[in-house]
């Protein structure tokens, strides 16, 4: 399901020690689980955004939704007719729902490395009070990194960080390229097989910081895994695997490496879950993500 | 033979101690026929029934009255006991009875009270004056001093009620008793119950605090068998064990890092073994423990909520011996016993080794089978009395966890070396010197691939102490003196391991620190129902160079940093802790309690969750990170029934605590140069009581408990700055812990503990992202995990003592959680495998009816 292995120290310890627990509970203890009843309040409802601008030209997009009570048991509800727009400082791009809840922008257009771009939501009124609400965000996009090249390789017996996982076959990439030493860089990866999307959810980009290995090769360290026992991820001769390689900026890469934190459970070695970050004004969940992509293209070759 | 020479010393010493004459005349028989008299008229009866005349020295005596009971008594044993009970010496020249007055004079009785049986000091252990009804207890080192006028007395020794000795002697010049007490001795009634009260509950000055010997510790019932130091501190009422299987635990709503753990007096800084099943502490090497809940002594600081004063046997001087046990987790062997002949040196070593590990060879998984699971102690002790003035003790810790597998290692481990050096200026000046080294360690490695590492933490202590304990005079006792420590942070390096690793080096600036205190404090007796402790503590923490410290914007972001040359002092906080107590006896049974006490702490743990990390890190107070304070307040009443055996007290207590640390959300706050960053401040408070029943019949034995206690925080930037439960907040918590001795042979024993659920965080709300689910939490702490409750049970069956033969073995059977309450251990949301739009709460719960057989064997 999701990628993790080049992980810096600490979670990477973390998640070593988690293991060791694991192994030493189902060998010298026996903890189980079990379901329970939980009552909770409701919270009250809120605005929930799913935004990207990248370097792709394209028809960028923005997905409105209300949050739920966390027993919902439903898809969540769009948030429909908002008026949206994203603004780079000189032109504005207009966004069109053209599904209930998903908003796409008029023209298609690709953002640029250095422009900061802003978001505006308004005509909303996700809380029903019968004011309509104003939401707004910017980030800047940063600058495309430099990739050498990539690799695959073969394990047979490869153990994923993913608990859920269990050990088998996998085809791994592997990263060639020089972190700059001057600047705190975030990266994110996830891979295409011929062109589709395979980690398509948030769960399963991969996102890192430079702090343990700043202004180091990277010596091919994996950064895309495929389980050949899962169905979408088998390989085959002359696929075109493809690493796409994201320049986040630091609020973007807290938001996902704790979204990935809080979906993974609490344990208890693990702190208070909190409430994650969000560069959106107002009150609302999710993301502005701003971002540019650089992409490596490999021909898979099955022996 | 022993005991019988004992009670003959105990029986007999009325005989002749005071008297120089025939035979014949002391020999003759009084009849009174009065339970008491006044001396004029005693020594009518005496006139009239001896025809011996009297001569005392002032007119006033002959009023005194002198309490005999309708009895039959050899002269000299009724004259004996006119003589202790008004403090008079006699002499029969003639038909003439001649008394006298003891000169004015202050006298000190001192000396060491031992056990008999294997010559381990007795800590706490009792010294009694009947006459004067005064008395003392030891020190820790099982020295007692105490000054009196001259006279006619008898002398009471006890430990715990069950061993006892008295003497009755004459005392006219400074006096050196040294005291070998036996637990099989004959008890004297009168004198046991007297002798015992000076140190119960009731009488003693000092309030929140409770003792337990080593003995106590083994009669628990204990999880998988392995008896554990921590997990009966974490039976008592007042104190919360952090979780489920965990060594850290929470004193009067405080944090787990704000106990101080001291082993022979070296600092303890992770007293978990298996990440926190089992503590550090084998119960084989320990003589005995004491947990001060609050009202902190002077002489103690560095700590907020408790401390928890651990100490390990000193070895047995009279002879060889050992015991053990093996185990369902580990095996233990201690040895101990004299060096030499005279009984002036003796040593003891313990090990302890687990062996999970040497199951999981046995596996058929090859994952399994190559992991390395294993923890080991060694305690040693030796110790050499010099002379009756000089004594030394020199004992270390060492031990350490290891996980191993193919790919990855983590080991982590204590070590402690004490050396003590108990001298006495005087009678009444025992001073003792001490230096003190601690150190605990971890290293993390991956070996495999470009993302191959090692990370390595230490943190060492280093300290000089010297304690004056000053016996004024039986109403004073003053104790003073000071401690210099060295603190070495070196909280984290980490580094790629060969060629091909990717990853660069790392490393969290090292830091040093130098904590002094200086104290003095004084326990007052005014009177017979007022006792007054007050003392003063300074203290002062001063960073030194080499140093990094980082300036903090606003939004915690680093904004500048300053490094400081090495030996520079660039920062420095004092504070005045002063700490005060009282207590005032209502009646012989019952008493009233108060204290008050400030403590400091300039150090503490990055520990953010509930179970904690071997890997969690202790960090030092800086200019970034002010010195927590708290001042603690406390008011009890306790009571006694049936000869002390039922110990009854209700203690409440309100602490307010200042500077108080919590972590921001999704806090880094490890391998992170900038954790400065990533902490909140703010207060906390914390109050409740506790409602304690302490049973010492003969066969039943423990105790039952209550405590209500709330403790909440107040942090800006956590909880959006509106207070919070702490995560020890448990209102209401029931606790029993009782052992009933079913024969000579067989014994059992029961703990029982209820607590309300513990506070925790759930999410309320959701917002789908990118195919995920985003949790919405409530407030910090605002929900509760379910109740917890549990029962453990223990079975001890003894061996039958065979004659000729040493050897004596045991086997405990225990349950662990009896009737299989799936207690939470923690609570996770997680989305439905077959339909991820439906989001589950699930708990995860250890430990259902493990039951363990342990055989335990002395020789």
């Amino acid at each position: 399901m999701q990628t993790k292995i080049l992980i810096p120290f600490s979670s990477f310890a973390n998640k070593q020690l988690k293991y060791i627990c694991l192994l030493m509970f189902t060998i010298i203890f026996s903890s189980c689980t079990e379901e329970i009843n939980v009552d909770v309040d409701s919270g009250e409802t809120r605005l929930s955004v799913e935004a990207a601008v990248t370097s792709d030209l394209t028809k960028h997009h923005v997905i409105l939704k209300e949050t739920s009570d966390v027993f919902f048991n439903q898809d969540a509800i769009p948030v429909r007719s908002a008026k949206i727009t994203v603004t780079d400082g000189n032109t504005i791009y207009n966004y069109q729902e053209t599904k209930p809840g998903y908003y796409e922008s008029e023209d298609a257009f690709a953002g640029k490395p250095g422009n900061t771009y802003s978001l505006s939501i308004t005509n909303v009124d996700v809380n029903k009070d019968g004011t309509l609400e104003e939401y707004l965000a910017s980030s800047t996009m940063k600058p495309t990194y430099l990739i050498d090249s990539i690799k695959m390789h073969f394990d047979p017996d490869y153990e994923s960080y993913d608990e859920d996982v269990d050990k088998g076959p996998f085809w791994l990439v592997s990263l060639y390229m020089k972190d700059d030493i001057k600047t705190e860089d975030y990266y994110g990866f996830a891979c295409r097989i011929n062109d589709v999307m395979v980690h398509d959810t948030i769960t399963e980009i991969l996102v890192q910081k430079d702090t343990y290995f700043n202004g180091e090769t990277s010596k091919g360290v994996d950064v895309g895994e495929f389980n050949q026992e899962k169905p979408d991820e088998i390989l085959k001769d002359n696929d075109i695997i493809t690493l796409e390689t994201y320049a986040i900026s630091e609020e973007y890469y807290d938001f996902v490496s704790q979204l990935q934190e809080l979906d993974e459970g609490q344990n208890m070695f693990s702190g208070p879950p909190g409430n994650i970050t969000s560069n959106i004004s107002n009150g609302a969940i999710g993301f502005f993500a701003v971002y540019s992509i650089t992409r490596t293209n490999i021909v898979h070759r099955d022996n | 033979m022993r005991n019988i020479f004992l009670f003959l010393t105990a029986t007999f010493m009325l005989l002749g101690m005071n008297t120089v004459m025939s035979q014949s005349k002391d020999n003759q028989t009084i009849k009174t026929n009065q339970e008491a008299y006044s001396f004029v008229d005693l020594m009518d009866l005496i006139k009239n029934q001896t025809k011996l005349n009297c001569t005392y020295p002032s007119a006033e005596l002959g009023k005194e009255k002198i309490y005999l009971g309708k009895k039959s008594y050899q002269l000299r044993i009724l004259l004996d006991k006119v003589c202790l009970q008004l403090q008079l010496k006699y002499k029969i020249i003639g038909n003439q009875i001649a008394f006298k007055k003891y000169p004015a004079k202050k006298v000190t009785i001192s000396g060491y009270i031992k056990d008999a049986n294997n010559g381990e000091d007795l800590i706490g252990a009792t010294f009694y004056i009947k006459e004067l009804k005064k008395g003392t207890i030891t020190n820790p080192y099982g020295f007692y001093s105490l000054s009196v006028p001259a006279g006619f007395y008898t002398l009471s020794y006890s430990f715990l009620g069950t061993k006892t000795q008295s003497k009755v002697l004459e005392v006219t010049d400074n006096l050196n008793l040294n005291i070998d007490l036996s637990s099989d001795n004959l008890q004297i009634k009168e004198v046991v119950v007297r002798g015992e009260a000076a140190a119960s509950n009731v009488e003693r000055a000092e309030m929140s605090v409770v003792k337990m010997p080593a003995t106590t510790i083994k009669k628990l019932p204990a999880l998988m068998g392995e008896v554990d130091l921590i997990k009966a501190v974490q039976m008592l009422p007042g104190v919360k064990p952090a979780a489920e299987g965990s060594s850290g635990f929470s004193v009067r709503g405080g944090n787990p890092d704000q106990n101080l753990l001291l082993l022979d007096e070296a600092p303890v800084y992770n007293a978990s073994h298996l990440l926190g099943f089992f503590s550090i502490f084998n119960n084989d090497a320990l003589s005995d423990m004491k947990l001060y809940k609050g009202d902190i002594p002077a002489a103690v600081g560095g700590r907020l909520s408790s401390f928890l004063d651990i100490r390990m046997k000193n070895g047995n001087s009279k002879k060889f011996s050992g015991n053990g046990g093996i185990g369902t987790v580990s095996s233990r062997l201690t040895l101990e016993g004299p060096i030499g002949k005279n009984e002036k040196t003796s040593f003891m070593l313990s090990g302890r080794r687990s062996y999970a590990d040497l199951f999981l060879k046995l596996s058929s998984d090859e994952d399994v089978k190559d992991n390395v699971v294993y923890f080991y102690d060694v305690n040693a002790k030796i110790n050499h009395r010099f002379n009756d003035k000089n004594r030394l003790f020199v004992s270390t810790y060492l031990g350490k966890d290891v996980f191993k597998s193919n790919e990855n290692e983590l080991n982590y481990g204590n070590r402690t070396v004490s050396l003590r050096w108990n001298h006495l200026f005087s009678n009444k000046l025992f001073s003792n010197a001490t230096f003190l080294y601690s150190k605990y360690d971890y290293e993390l490695s991956n070996k495999l691939g470009a993302d191959a590492f090692k990370w390595q933490s230490n943190m060492e202590d280093y300290s000089a102490k010297l304690d004056f304990n000053y016996f004024l005079n039986a109403n004073n006792n003053i104790k003073f003196g000071g401690i210099i420590t060295y603190h070495k942070f070196e909280p984290g390096h980490a580094f790629g391991l060969g060629e091909q690793s990717f990853l660069s080096d790392y490393r969290v600036n090292e830091s040093n620190g130098l904590e002094e205190a200086v104290y003095i404090s004084n326990e007052q007796k005014i009177g017979d129902r007022l006792t007054l402790k007050y003392g003063l503590r300074f203290s002062m923490f001063n960073n030194i160079g080499k140093g990094t410290v980082y300036d903090f914007d606003e939004n915690y972001n680093v904004v500048d940093s300053t490094i400081y040359k090495n030996g520079d002092i660039f920062n420095t906080y004092t504070n005045l802790e002063p700490r005060f107590g009282l207590k005032y006896m209502l009646t012989p049974t019952s008493s009233v309690k108060a204290s008050y006490s400030r403590t400091t702490q300039y150090m503490q743990l990055t520990q953010n969750s509930t179970g904690g990390l071997p890997l969690d890190i202790w960090f030092p107070a800086s200019p970034n990170v002010k010195p927590q304070t708290s001042d603690q307040f406390a008011l009890g009443y306790f009571r006694n029934f049936r000869d002390n055996t039922i110990e009854m007290s209700l203690e409440g207590y309100y602490k307010k605590m200042d500077n108080s640390i919590d972590f921001k959300d999704f806090a880094e706050l490890l391998l992170n140069k900038h954790l400065e960053g990533e902490l909140r401040t703010g207060s906390a408070e914390a109050y409740g009581f506790e409602l304690t029943t302490n049973l010492t019949f003969d066969r039943l034995q423990g105790w039952i408990g209550y405590t209500y206690s709330r403790t909440k925080r107040t942090i800006e930037g956590i909880n959006g700055g509106n207070s919070y439960r702490s995560p020890y907040d448990v209102p209401h918590n029931i606790k029993a812990a009782l052992s009933y001795t079913l024969t000579k042979r067989t014994s059992i024993s029961a703990n029982f503990t209820y607590s309300t659920g513990s506070p925790v965080t759930y999410p309320v709300g959701r917002a789908e992202y990118q195919g995920a689910l985003i949790k919405i939490y409530s407030g910090r702490n605002s929900y509760r995990m379910p109740d917890n409750h549990r029962l453990d049970l223990a079975l001890t069956l003894k061996g039958k003592k065979k004659p000729g033969r040493k050897w004596e073995g045991e086997w405990n059977f225990s349950l662990y959680n009896a009737y299989g309450r799936k207690n939470p251990w923690y609570v996770s949301f997680k989305q439905d495998d077959d339909n991820p739009k439906v989001m589950k709460a699930e708990k995860t719960y250890l430990f259902t009816f493990v039951p363990s057989i342990t055989y335990n064997f002395k020789f």
